[in-house]
């Protein structure tokens, strides 16, 4: 027995290295298959030659590729998630913008607007009668604490004082002619506007405008941007009238 | 239809065309003949349906190898991070099975005949298809050494390995399937 144990470790031996004869390996087989007990380190082999003398191998059928598409499946969804993230981004920062431009414009047709009824009033303080009504909301809030809110409003006062002065200097100059600027600003309709006309459709405008700015909660962006274009308006008024 | 006989006295060319096709596409030599030997093995299991006509044979040869190359490159490049990682596993655990008798820890519980069988069924399902269809012509058609040699047109020290790296790739599934399965129970 242990003669014959010995020789089945040597020819499993051989066999793992591709050396056993056909003969050797009918052999092996056959022990595997009658043998009384096995010893506990052959269990494998055991399996092994009574599986593919049962005809294991014929009956497999084709070999199954396992990994394949779960591999396929974890990159899709990195590119997934990695398109998501992108298309976020771009919505994002488009809706971002069109939120600047808005009220951006907004801002200027308020700003453009109202200097056209402040120039026949023909007093010393044309420009604080228009700025006050688009300022209102501003003004309307409660002294805060915090210092953003504090910094918001010096800033707001600050720019605000800036383009009094600018108002001042510049209306003061060019009140003889408000006339063609004013129509310039109404974006010019084909036909020319009879006066009368033309101050009904700023009126209304105006009031478009204040209830606009009244309603929506303007942010020190919006303020900004209304003095900019505010101070760009001023630049062309005094451009044309000197 | 082609019988053995014409099929082994085709073998040398079909082998010459297979490799050199293949070495178009791999830069490494062994790799090459790699996919020749799965070429050839593949064209054996397959040489009862291939026609007559010795042209189409090295046609339908030239795209299996083209075919497998690509594979192979794919699937080298599709994690250039784990590349060096795929590779290494490749090579290093078929040269280390080669050499390795396994000690087989089995279950306590005597195995009945019929449960290594289907034991044995499972390892064989996940056996990559070359190493079946080797296993399968020397242990189902018990073919020499020589003649498997000359069949897929290679030396017999060649076949020697191929063998050896089946058995021991069958044996590691064998004793993974036996680990499953005691850890179910």
């Amino acid at each position: 027995m242990k003669y014959e144990e010995a020789h089945i470790e040597d020819m499993l031996r051989r066999f793992m290295k591709g050396e056993t004869t056909l003969e050797e390996e009918r052999r092996l087989a056959d022990y595997f298959a009658a043998a009384p007990s096995i010893p506990h380190r052959w269990r494998a082999f055991a399996v092994l030659f009574t599986g593919i003398d049962g005809g294991a191998l014929e009956s497999a059928g084709p070999a199954q590729p396992v990994e394949k598409p779960g591999r396929r499946r974890v990159w899709l969804k990195v590119a997934g998630v990695a398109a998501v993230l992108c298309l976020c981004y771009v919505l994002g920062s488009v809706a971002w913008h069109a939120d600047e431009h808005a009220i951006d414009a907004n801002a200027a047709m308020a700003t453009a607007t109202a200097e056209r009824p402040s120039a026949p009033a023909s007093d010393h303080q044309p420009a604080a009668s228009s700025a006050s009504p688009t300022t209102a909301p501003q003004a309307a809030i409660p002294p805060q604490t915090s210092s953003h809110a504090r910094h918001k409003r010096a800033l707001a006062r600050h720019t605000e004082e800036a383009s009094h002065k600018q108002d001042q200097a510049q209306l003061a100059q060019n009140e003889p002619q408000p006339k063609p600027q004013s129509e310039r600003q109404r974006e010019a309709p084909s036909a020319p506007l009879s006066d009368s006309d033309a101050s009904d459709l700023t009126d209304h405008i105006v009031s478009a405008a204040f209830t606009y700015s009244e309603h929506s909660q303007l942010d020190e962006r919006a303020i900004r941007g209304r003095d900019r274009v505010r101070a760009r308006v001023m630049e062309q008024y005094a451009h044309l009238g000197l | 239809m082609m019988d053995e006989q014409t099929y082994i006295a085709l073998v040398p060319t079909v082998r010459h065309v297979v490799l050199r096709e293949a070495a178009r596409y791999l830069p490494d030599e062994d790799d090459a003949a790699d996919v020749a030997q799965e070429v050839m093995l593949k064209l054996w299991q397959l040489r009862g349906t291939l026609s007559g006509d010795k042209k189409m044979l090295y046609a339908y040869a030239t795209v299996l190898s083209r075919n497998l190359c690509l594979n192979r490159l794919k699937a080298k490049r599709r994690h250039p991070l784990l590349r060096l990682h795929h590779s290494d596993a490749d090579e290093g655990d078929c040269a280390e099975e080669a050499a390795y008798v396994p000690a087989t820890p089995g279950p306590d519980v005597a195995l009945e005949a019929r449960e290594a069988y289907s034991l044995c069924q499972k390892a064989v399902r996940q056996l990559p298809e070359k190493w079946r269809i080797i296993l399968h012509m020397r242990s189902e058609q018990h073919m020499e050494t020589d003649d498997i040699a000359r069949a897929l047109g290679t030396t017999a020290g060649a076949v020697r390995g191929m063998l050896s790296k089946a058995r021991a790739r069958l044996l590691t599934l064998i004793n993974q399937q036996n680990e499953i399965r005691r850890s179910t129970h």
